[in-house]
This record gives structure tokens, C-alpha cells and sequence, in this order.
């Protein structure tokens, strides 16, 4: 299993991020609800190859090669618009994705995907080395969906609770996944603290976090 | 948004033109780090030369919680964008303003949204208003 100790770097990273990105790679190696650990673990390495291209003109671009028997052509798809191009991903396209895949399991293929960029795109922001994927773990997905999802606009169903942002639902059809995600975001950015407009503690300020937000965004022609 | 409201919440004023590559957005040490988001999220060659400025204005922790960060809004907008979630109903009711002005209406993901219905008149909000609480 990585260590993500983080030992090259040129500062101290904190444990609890470290611990964070150590439970989100577990999790990314196990099996999900559709898809299997070397499943999950070969969309992470797609999201990673696809995004070190991130700055070819599209018309440049590979889709990188995967075997088919292991991730159908519209999930590789998903996975390297997720990466590169996921600002044009529109309705059109995400519906016949998930008719393809099911929504269930776009949302987790999803999951993996941000999940790797995140924690890579903060490896190369420090300037170290991105931690190598970790080895699948045995094991079938379990085929669980969740209950109680709700058409709120979105590409696919949500959990059916209006306080909070969209964004803490968006991977609500994947449970274990959404926790991933949000363990990370606890971490690298704010949780219990996140209603709080003034932030005490920190080396930054807090519209110092959001403005590297804010402007990761724009860059990002992110509208949410 | 939340760069707004918690500009306020300190007494300050945030300029978000910032944002969208106008300017140091009047938060402290607000070019390097502007600079140092650009870089490191497009990958490009001065990444080095802008994560060294940062360090040297915020310090290590500075510059780790900047990198976190980085790291974690890549992922926050691949979520929103991939699953195609409207904007929550609190912040577009206060953002219209600076949408417009900053042209964030003409990105893609604002099909998502629908902005032609009525929204609440905006007013001073905390951060749960914002997120429809």
C-alpha cells in the first residue's frame, strides 16, 4: 500500500492529509458497487494519463489505451472528459453515458476520477512526485443503490435533501465514493468549519482559500 | 461567492476580477497567490517560480493549504460539472450581479442552471443561505 508520506516534499504536509489521501486510495483500490478494484484502478490511471495531456490541443490528443475487457469504450470516454474536458460535458452526452453505463456507476466511475485529480493535482502543485496507483483489491462489486434518489436537475439522481450545497450530493448514488470524496475535501479544504465565514485558525485567511478556489474555477470554466 | 461574502465577514473587499485574471483581487499577497493557482492548475512553466514566490509570502503552511487547495477544486469542479448540478438556488439569487459582469454565464455549465426564473432578491447572507439551508 503507498505511504503517502509525502517525504519529498520541500514542506511539512500534515498528517491528517496525508492519512486522507492513504484512505482515499484504499478505497479507490477496493471494489465499488459496479465496478471492480482493477476496474476502479484502471479509471484512475486513465484520469492520470488523460490529464498529464491536459495542455495538447484537443485535436492532439489520444485517448489513452485501455483493454476493453476491462472498462467498456464509454467509460474510458467518461473518464478522459472527466479529466480534460469535463466543462463541455453536457446532457446529451451524459444521458446516453449513463444509459450506456447506468447512472449508478457513472457516478462511480466519476468519483474515482475527481478523486485522483484531486490528489495529484495537489502532488504536482507542491512539486513532488505523484504517488503510484495502488494494486486492486480482490473481490465483486456489490451492486447496492442507494435509495431515495431524487430527480433535483442534475444528469442523474441525488439524495433528496435540500440543505447543503449540490455539490455535497452530487455523488450521492455512490456512498462509499461521495465519502471518499468528501474525506479528501475535509482535509484539503474545509468541513465542520465550512459555514464558518471567518477562519481563526490556518495559515491562510479564509477569502485567501477562496480566491485560489475562485480562481481554480474560472480556469476551470467551471460555472457551479 | 464565497470569496465576497468572507471578505466582508473580515471587514475587507474583495475585488473579483481577481477571479477571472483582472487584477490581485485586494487580498493580501492576493498576485501570488492568484499566480500560483493559474500555474499549478494549467501545469505550466513557471509553476516553480510561482509556488517559490508563494512560499515566500505565506510561508510552508501557507503554501501546503494552497496546494490543498489546488488539489481539491480541481476535483469540487470535475464533480459539479460531471454529474451537471444546478447552481444552489441561495447563490444564484446573490450572484447575478457578477455573473454577468465577470462572464460566468457564458460558461457551458451554466445550461445547468436555470437562469431565466425569478430568484429571491439578493441580501446579506451567511454561507448556509447561500446553499439553500
Amino acid at each position: 500500500m503507498p505511504d503517502f508520506d509525502y517525504a519529498l516534499s520541500p514542506v511539512e504536509v500534515s498528517p491528517d492529509l496525508c492519512a486522507a489521501h492513504r484512505a482515499a486510495w484504499s478505497r479507490i483500490a477496493s471494489p465499488g458497487s459496479w465496478w471492480t478494484g482493477a476496474q476502479r484502478v484502471e479509471a484512475a490511471r486513465l484520469a492520470r494519463v488523460a490529464r498529464a495531456g491536459r495542455n495538447e490541443p484537443p485535436w492532439h490528443r489520444e485517448t489513452p489505451v485501455s483493454d476493453p475487457d476491462l472498462l467498456p469504450e464509454r467509460a474510458v470516454n467518461l473518464i478522459c472528459r472527466v479529466a480534460v474536458d469535463v466543462h463541455i460535458l453536457d446532457r446529451v452526452w451524459a444521458e446516453a453515458a449513463v444509459a450506456e453505463l447506468g447512472d449508478a456507476a457513472y457516478v462511480e466511475l466519476c468519483a474515482v476520477a475527481v478523486c485522483v485529480i484531486a490528489v495529484d493535482a495537489f502532488a504536482e502543485a507542491l512539486g513532488v512526485e505523484a504517488e503510484p496507483l495502488p494494486e486492486a483489491k480482490p473481490g465483486e462489486p456489490d451492486g447496492v443503490r442507494p435509495e431515495g434518489m431524487v430527480d433535483a436537475g442534475a444528469f442523474v439522481p441525488m439524495a433528496d435533501n435540500a440543505a447543503g450545497p449540490n455539490v455535497g450530493r452530487a455523488l450521492s448514488l455512490a456512498p462509499a465514493d461521495n465519502a471518499m470524496f468528501f474525506g479528501l475535501v475535509g482535509s484539503m479544504y474545509a468541513l465542520s468549519n465550512f459555514t464558518e465565514l471567518v477562519w481563526e485558525e490556518g495559515p491562510l485567511s479564509r477569502p485567501q482559500v477562496e480566491l485560489v478556489a475562485a480562481r481554480v474555477s474560472a480556469i476551470n470554466e467551471c460555472f457551479y | 461567492m464565497l470569496l465576497r461574502v468572507s471578505s466582508k465577514a473580515i471587514g475587507e473587499e474583495a475585488e473579483l476580477g481577481g477571479t477571472v485574471g483582472m487584477g490581485d483581487a485586494a487580498v493580501p499577497h492576493g498576485a501570488a497567490l492568484i499566480a500560483y493557482a493559474e500555474a499549478a492548475t494549467r501545469g505550466s512553466d513557471d509553476l516553480a517560480q510561482a509556488r517559490e514566490a508563494l512560499q515566500a509570502a505565506v510561508g510552508d503552511d501557507g503554501l501546503v493549504r494552497a496546494a490543498a487547495t489546488v488539489g481539491i477544486f480541481n476535483g469540487l469542479v470535475r464533480v459539479a460539472d460531471s454529474i451537471g448540478i444546478p447552481l444552489d438556488e441561495g447563490t444564484r439569487a446573490a450572484s447575478g450581479g457578477f455573473r454577468e459582469r465577470l462572464g460566468l454565464n457564458e460558461f457551458s455549465g451554466a445550461s445547468n442552471t436555470d437562469l431565466m426564473s425569478p430568484a429571491e432578491p439578493p441580501k446579506e447572507r451567511g454561507v448556509p443561505e447561500l446553499f439553500g439551508d
